[in-house]
């Protein structure tokens, strides 16, 4: 048998108090020897005989009061505990944990093994009454009834097909989800039975209060719920995972030679009395290869207390990248909790960066274009470059600006457009809301009025200012911690012959990079839409500064480009359930996932090009399949994305009873734990759940001791009588 | 049993109840010169003195050989007022060790019994002494003698009460011994059978024995005036009984009072003389009363 309250079983020595009394009533009596004892015999063997009935009647009255009394502190489970907790209510939602964390295991099977075999078994053994329904979490809740059914059948189906996921949990998310199953149910309480291991991140999955205020309303208006709360979690001694795997270069181009760290991670668990100093490997499997296994360089074990971690970086170097796409990932030694030992992790080199320069002056004399020097800056001749330059340039005229393609450039470049027409400026919109990079630089021909009239930027366009003479101006670099900037002042790229300068007013949410001598801004960064707009003050010619021949000219560009393709490119891997995004060819249209599934993939009217996936349960290599999309071309398709298990899975931090009731503040919550106990939790729970053994326990407790005092004078000797009669005779000593 | 303190009998209560008379009510037969009529005639009664004749005397006993010789009419004097036996019956079974303030049924038992004696021999009589519980513990004859006092009275502060009660065997058996008519005095609880009781008695009615039952009761015995839960230990054999007196005391009393009732009539039948005496009244008042209440019944009167 199960108890909520399995503490209050010390008090059961109690019981016998009853029993003690009794006897000691027994022999605390007053005595008297009695020389007609035979009267006493005779006269009333039944009052005797009622009497000593009466008082074993009492003993055992109040022995089963007091025992009643504990018996409703401790509140005991009947056989089927769980049962006959569910098998009270008119519905229940059952919601199974599916999240990456459940597959940690031990001898006896993995926590969601364990969590589906029980939940199965229990709605199996639900009253015909009881509807019931299943919620399947990670951190999406999929609720495949709308509404808790009598079909215990179909549940219990839908529990048994239910399979793990690599995504965190969300809690709360789950919690809200069972709610409203049971409000459209018909509300009025019922139960929500949590499968869980307790992992304080799903708890916490959403930072803030709002998500649990949510979810409380949820669990109101389904008229307070109680909540069963299983432990399926087993006692994980500590656990290795990949938490982070960074590549560089950021930016990859064919041919590079990059260098993948990976930070592996060795967390306490429960139990752990501290991080032990047992060596760890990790292996680098790239492109299908075991390519590298190397250790892991935790150093000396501490003495670290329970859920302390300690991390260590491990470097890879992979081959020369060529090719479109690489796969590979970093694979630790299996423990407990398997779905964090393995990192995933999608490489795309690119071939070129293309940029495209919009000359709005042209001329057929070399230099001459306004877009002359800009160009030659970012693909200098072959002749003339020491290394191949990543970016391949091509100049058009502004005329050709409106019908040109934007889509899959990198960045476009304005030199000296004097007045964009109203086509072109739709398309650069477009461009740079879609996540294009715009970098402007005025000239002696640029119309500030028309630019301004374009509706282009929020930055407005003011006047030429003439500097005096050939004054050299300072440029302050006034954003010192950008990636754009930095370390220009340091390395004295700080001045700059400027002889002239288009004067801008920045709108408010405009970031100033750098400032002239005077004040006036020199280098100003827009957001716009997924985009953004650099501008800079001075034109890409001689005819404005000697920005042309200066190192900040390239070296602004390059890391102007460099950021926003890191910024905006893909990642080497994402985390389950996000949706992916990726370039698509015409038939290309499937999308082959880690288990082998082929499933079709989403194109967007809006977006051709570009397929959408949001399947990714499941951590692993994601690939772009084509045609028919058959087994033999799967493992050979390109793979488009890494998907991994999130780190929050790897922190064997539980959350505590406490905290839950604090979360669950208004609802009655029932915890059971892994050795079958069942708890409760008391809350400020409204007045319809059930009665308190409190008050019961107040009232038979005040009854026993009533009994006490009543037996205890009774059994003092009289102090005189009070009687007018006499009192007898003084019992006569042996 | 723990050992009692030698009883004292108090002599002077004692002295003070021997100028009383307990008179036989019924025929007796002694020897000696009592206050009682003797049922005898004939030559076996001893010739005591003569005395002038009176109008009315038996002329049988006139000794014609004085009136020859002095032609004086004179009778013999024989032993016509003879003296009484009687058998003091004092019951020392267990149940007479119960009492009151320090005083039990048996030290009232054997004062009474002491005053009795003494007032027997007082008077002329004969006075002895049996001690019984199960059967004869001390058997004292009838003797006359002032110095027979002392062998009862000793034998009345060394009697112990103890072990349990046959009072009608015992009675059977004192009676088959008895021989001569004799004055019978109970004292005892009679916490017995009280049809065997009553026909231990009468067993000496049946030899023409006067019985006068002293029966000596405790307050308390008969009003049972507890209020509180009380175990009771049976003073003979040991029983223990837990009682909740506020049940069982009219049930108690009735009991009781039909036992008593019983007693009483019985005795009134087997005419016996049957006087309950409460241990909470001094036993000298209680004899007092007693036999003035004798004397009066005797004299013709009724008792109220």
């Amino acid at each position: 048998m199960s108890f909520l309250h399995p503490e209050f079983l010390w008090l059961a020595p109690l019981v016998a108090l009853p029993i003690l009394i009794h006897l000691l009533n027994r022999v605390r009596y007053r005595r008297m020897r009695w020389a007609a004892i035979e009267f006493l015999l005779a006269t009333e063997r039944r009052a005797v005989r009622r009497a000593r009935l009466r008082q074993i009647l009492l003993m055992v009255l109040r022995t089963v009061v007091l025992a009643a009394a504990l018996g409703a502190l401790a509140q005991p489970i009947l056989s089927g505990g769980l049962a006959s907790l569910l098998g009270g209510t008119s519905q229940v939602a059952v919601l199974l944990d599916v999240s990456a964390s459940m597959s940690a295991a031990d001898a006896s099977g993995s926590a969601f093994d364990r969590a589906r075999r029980t939940a199965a078994e229990e709605i199996a053994r639900l009253p015909r009454g009881t509807r019931a329904a299943s919620i399947a979490f990670s951190a999406r809740a999929d609720a495949p009834f709308r509404a808790p059914v009598h079909d215990h059948g179909a549940v219990a189906r839908t529990i048994e097909s239910a399979d793990l996921t690599s995504a965190a949990s969300d809690v709360p998310q789950a919690i809200r989800a069972a709610a409203e199953s049971l409000e459209r149910g018909g509300g009025g309480g019922g139960t929500i039975w949590l499968l869980t291991d307790l992992r304080a991140a799903g708890w916490h999955a959403r930072p803030g209060r709002g998500a649990w205020d949510e979810t409380r309303a949820a669990l109101q208006a389904a008229g307070h719920p109680r909540l069963l709360i299983s432990d399926c979690a087993p006692a994980l001694a500590a656990n290795l995972s990949v938490s982070k795997v960074r590549v560089s270069p950021d930016l990859l181009l064919e041919g590079d030679v990059p260098r993948l760290t990976a930070t592996v991670t060795r967390q306490n668990g429960d139990r752990a009395a501290g991080l032990g100093g047992a060596p760890a490997k990790a292996a680098l499997y790239f492109d299908g290869r075991l390519v590298d296994t190397q250790s892991v360089p935790f150093g000396e074990a501490g003495d670290a207390g329970p859920e302390q971690s300690r991390g260590a970086d491990v470097v890879f170097h992979l081959p020369a990248l060529g090719g479109p796409a690489h796969a590979g990932w970093i694979e630790l030694e299996h423990d407990a909790l398997p779905a964090d030992d393995r990192s995933y992790f999608v490489l795309r080199p690119a071939e070129s960066i293309p940029v495209l320069v919009v000359s709005g002056q042209v001329s057929s004399v070399p230099f001459e274009s306004s877009g002359d020097f800009l160009a030659s800056a970012l693909q200098p001749p072959p002749s003339e470059a020491a290394a191949r330059s990543p970016f391949a340039v091509k100049t058009i005229p502004a005329a050709q600006l409106a019908g040109a393609s934007l889509g899959g450039l990198a960045a476009v470049c304005l030199a000296d457009v004097a007045r964009p027409d109203a086509e072109a400026v739709r398309a650069l919109r477009a461009y740079v809301e879609a996540g294009g990079l715009l970098i402007i630089f005025p000239g002696a021909h640029t119309d500030a009025a028309a630019w301004n009239a374009a509706g282009l930027l929020d930055a407005r366009f003011e006047a030429i200012v003439q500097a005096e003479g050939e004054k050299r101006m300072k440029v302050n670099w006034t954003s010192p911690t950008s990636p754009i900037t930095a370390t220009l002042a340091a390395e004295g790229l700080d001045r700059l012959a400027i002889s002239r300068a288009l004067r801008l007013a920045p709108a408010p949410a405009d970031e100033v990079l750098a400032t002239m001598d005077g004040g006036g801004p020199f280098l100003v960064r827009s957001q716009l839409g997924k985009g953004k707009v650099y501008l800079y003050a001075v034109s890409c010619q001689p005819d404005f500064s000697n920005l042309p021949f200066h190192p900040a000219l390239l070296l602004t560009v390059h890391r102007m480009l460099h950021a926003h393709l890191v910024e905006t490119g893909e990642p080497i891997a994402m985390e389950a359930l996000a949706t992916l995004e990726f370039p698509v060819k015409p038939g290309e249209n499937r999308v082959v996932t880690p288990g082998g599934q082929v499933v079709p993939l989403t194109v967007h009217e809006g977006r051709p090009g570009r397929g959408f996936f949001d399947r990714t349960a499941q951590a692993g290599i994601y690939r772009l399949a084509s045609g028919d999309g058959t087994a033999e071309g799967a493992q050979a398709a390109p793979p488009i994305a890494a998907v991994n298990v999130p780190p929050e899975e790897s922190d064997l931090a539980r959350i505590e009873p406490t905290e839950i009731r604090s979360l669950l503040q208004g609802s009655t919550v029932y915890f059971l734990a892994t050795d079958g106990n069942v708890s409760q939790w008391p809350s400020d729970a409204p007045a319809s759940s059930a009665v308190s053994g409190f008050p019961l326990a107040a009232l038979a407790i005040a009854f026993l001791l009533s009994e006490v005092i009543l037996a205890w004078s009774m059994s003092r000797p009289a102090a005189g009588a009070a009687k007018p009669s006499p009192a007898g005779p003084a019992p006569v000593k042996a | 049993m723990a050992a009692h303190p030698k009883r004292t009998i108090d002599r002077l209560a004692v002295e003070r109840l021997s100028h009383l008379e307990l008179r036989a009510r019924l025929a007796v037969e002694g020897l000696f010169s009592g206050i009682h009529k003797s049922p005898y005639h004939g030559f076996n009664v001893e010739f005591a003195e003569y005395r002038e004749y009176s109008p009315g005397d038996d002329p049988r006993y006139l000794d014609w050989r004085v009136l020859a010789r002095s032609d004086r009419f004179f009778v013999k004097q024989f032993e016509a007022e003879t003296n009484l036996n009687c058998y003091l019956l004092v019951d020392s079974s267990g149940s007479m060790d119960f009492g009151r303030d320090g005083r039990t049924r048996l030290d009232q038992a054997a004062s009474l019994a002491a005053a009795i004696a003494l007032l027997m021999l007082r008077q002329g009589d004969q006075a002895g002494l049996v001690t019984f519980d199960t059967a004869v513990r001390t058997f004292i004859p009838p003797r006359g003698h002032a110095r027979h006092f002392s062998a009862i009275r000793e034998a009345l502060e060394g009697v112990k009460a103890g072990g349990d009660t046959r009072i009608a065997s015992v009675l059977h058996e004192i009676a088959e011994r008895v021989r001569r008519r004799s004055l019978i005095v109970l004292l005892s609880d009679l916490f017995d059978d009280a049809e065997e009781v009553l026909r231990g008695l009468q067993h000496f009615r049946h030899r023409r024995h006067e019985v006068i039952v002293l029966h000596l009761l405790d307050d308390a015995e008969i009003e049972f005036p507890f209020d509180r839960v009380t175990l009771f230990e049976g003073m003979e054999r040991g029983e223990e009984v837990v009682v909740d007196p506020r049940v069982i005391a009219e049930g108690y009393r009735a009991k009781v009072a039909e036992y008593l009732a019983s007693l009483k009539r019985g005795c009134a039948e087997k005419n016996i003389d049957y006087q309950r005496m409460l241990l909470s009244e001094p036993f000298d008042r209680a004899l007092t009363t007693y036999l003035g209440w004798r004397k009066y019944r005797m004299s013709g009167g009724t008792r109220r």
